[in-house]
């Protein structure tokens, strides 16, 4: 028997899957930017984040609204206690992305090619991990949420690889060290802030389906 | 430690962390079966609920606790119910001191037609204890541990049918704890009680823990979320689920359990 605010916690999750929606697309757009130096995919990250930041407190308010009115227990307070806190992290993302964004104008498109840093796989790593924790999420499949725990050393590698590649330019003398370099090496931190949040998204799934909390516990999460 | 182990205190005294132990136990309502196959160990000094729909035998079982299902003629029972140990169905068990030791709260609360001293001691009267001092004290002391005593103590010759409602129920339970019992059981104690006055008794339960072992059936699973230390879920007649209470409210074991403290029952 469905009772009358179990149809309010689908509405939650309808509205995450939204919001989870907006930020792939603005991190989408804010990578777009970087490649193609279109500043109309810029402003476009902007103003999406501007409705994020909206869905999020709509969302919080329902989610207190359901703990308030109805004291949900087992997996109904799994749920509302997990969707409350992904959509914090999935407003945090989107600011990320408006991060990305800002670090357009010191790095112009050509520098991506360019450059040793791979960032575009970085990109690819992001939007693939949001995608998928989404996905585990909506389908409480803790098996998907942990198969993204996983893809975080590949990013980690990544981001660490770019530190390198920073530190061994600025020890060359041959090399001009500029702002552009610099630039990026804020967009592969911010990418890899980017899978972190995922990672913790899939973490709280992880938590909603097998009722135990994986956070700081490498050897559960493999 | 696992409840049912002996254990030493302080002074070297052994004593068992389990108050009631059901191992188990069948009961029949004619030919009916209101309890199937049910075993479990009640911690001593704990609060332990029992949650279910309608007709899943809770009451029932609580009811075993004292032989109140003896007062019914048509009731059956198989198994066994060990109080400290001791097996409550053998033939030897003198019931009336069963009672004592296991003392009942009702839904609806009962005082006797008689002042609110007089309801207190009623036990103890008809225990043998006369003597005023004895009494008095026990009239203190059980309206104290009920939580009663300042709002009675300077009417206590007045009839207990002018307290209200809250009050009566405090009173029950000051009357059942005159006799010195090691278990309360209450039979959905607040459900005719309004908010605050559910408040106190609940906090009462909470303090009468120390002291006692007390077993509360309720319908109300956020009353059994708020003060229970365990809960067991029954459903027709079999217990489902018996865990902590914080795992039964955010992890369940039993889907059945899940279902039903969500709502999704039926």
């Amino acid at each position: 028997m469905e009772q009358h605010y179990h149809r309010e916690i689908k509405e939650i999750y309808r509205q995450v899957a939204r919001l989870g929606g907006l930020v792939a697309q603005g991190i989408g757009n804010a990578l777009a930017c970087l490649r193609e130096g279109d500043s109309d995919k810029g402003n476009e990250v902007k103003k999406g984040d501007q409705i994020i930041d909206l869905l999020e407190v709509e969302i919080e308010e329902q989610c207190l609204k359901v703990l308030a009115l109805y004291h949900p227990v087992a997996k109904d307070l799994r749920a509302i206690v997990t969707l409350l806190k992904v959509t914090t992290i999935l407003e945090r993302m989107g600011d990320l992305a408006e991060n990305i964004v800002n670090k357009c104008d010191y790095v112009p498109p050509s520098f991506i090619s360019e450059s040793r840093m791979d960032i575009p796989r970085m990109g690819e790593l992001a939007l693939a991990m949001l995608d998928t924790t989404m996905k585990a999420l909506i389908d409480s499949d803790s098996e998907m949420a942990r198969s993204v725990i996983r893809l975080e050393k590949e990013m980690d590698q990544l981001h660490k690889r770019h530190h390198q590649i920073i530190a061994e330019d600025i020890a060359n003398p041959e090399k001009a060290f500029n702002k552009a370099q610099l630039g990026l090496l804020s967009v592969s931190r911010y990418l890899e802030r980017i899978g972190d949040q995922a990672v913790h998204v899939a973490e709280d799934v992880v938590y909603l389906v097998d009722a135990t909390i994986i956070r700081h516990n490498k050897e559960v999460q493999e | 430690m696992k409840n049912g182990t002996p254990s030493q205190t302080e002074q070297g005294e052994t004593v068992t962390t389990t108050s009631l132990e059901v191992r188990d136990l069948n009961l029949f309502y004619g030919s009916s079966q209101a309890l199937k196959q049910v075993s479990l160990e009640i911690p001593r000094h704990e609060v332990t609920a029992f949650i279910g729909p309608s007709g899943c035998g809770k009451s029932t079982l609580l009811r075993c606790f004292n032989r109140m299902n003896d007062l019914l003629g048509y009731v059956r029972i198989e198994g066994k119910i060990l109080l400290d140990g001791e097996d409550i169905y053998a033939p030897d068990c003198d019931v009336i001191e069963l009672r004592r030791r296991v003392g009942m709260v009702f839904q609806k609360s009962n005082p006797f037609p008689m002042s609110i001293y007089e309801n207190v001691v009623y036990g103890l009267r008809i225990g043998g204890a006369n003597e005023k001092d004895v009494l008095d004290e026990a009239v203190e002391r059980s309206l104290k541990g009920a939580a009663l005593w300042e709002e009675v103590k300077d009417r206590l010759k007045d009839s207990a049918l002018g307290l209200s409602g809250g009050q009566m129920q405090r009173l029950c339970i000051a009357r059942a704890i005159a006799v010195n019992p090691e278990v309360i059981l209450m039979d959905e104690p607040c459900s005719a009680l309004d908010p605050i006055a559910t408040a106190k008794v609940e906090e009462l339960i909470l303090e009468l823990k120390d002291s006692y072992t007390v077993v509360i059936v309720t319908h109300n699973m956020q009353q059994a979320s708020r003060v229970a230390d365990r809960t067991a879920f029954m459903y027709l007649g079999e217990l489902i689920e018996f865990d902590e209470t914080e795992i039964i409210f955010t992890r369940p074991a039993n889907r059945r359990t899940e279902d039903y403290v969500t709502g999704r029952f039926g």
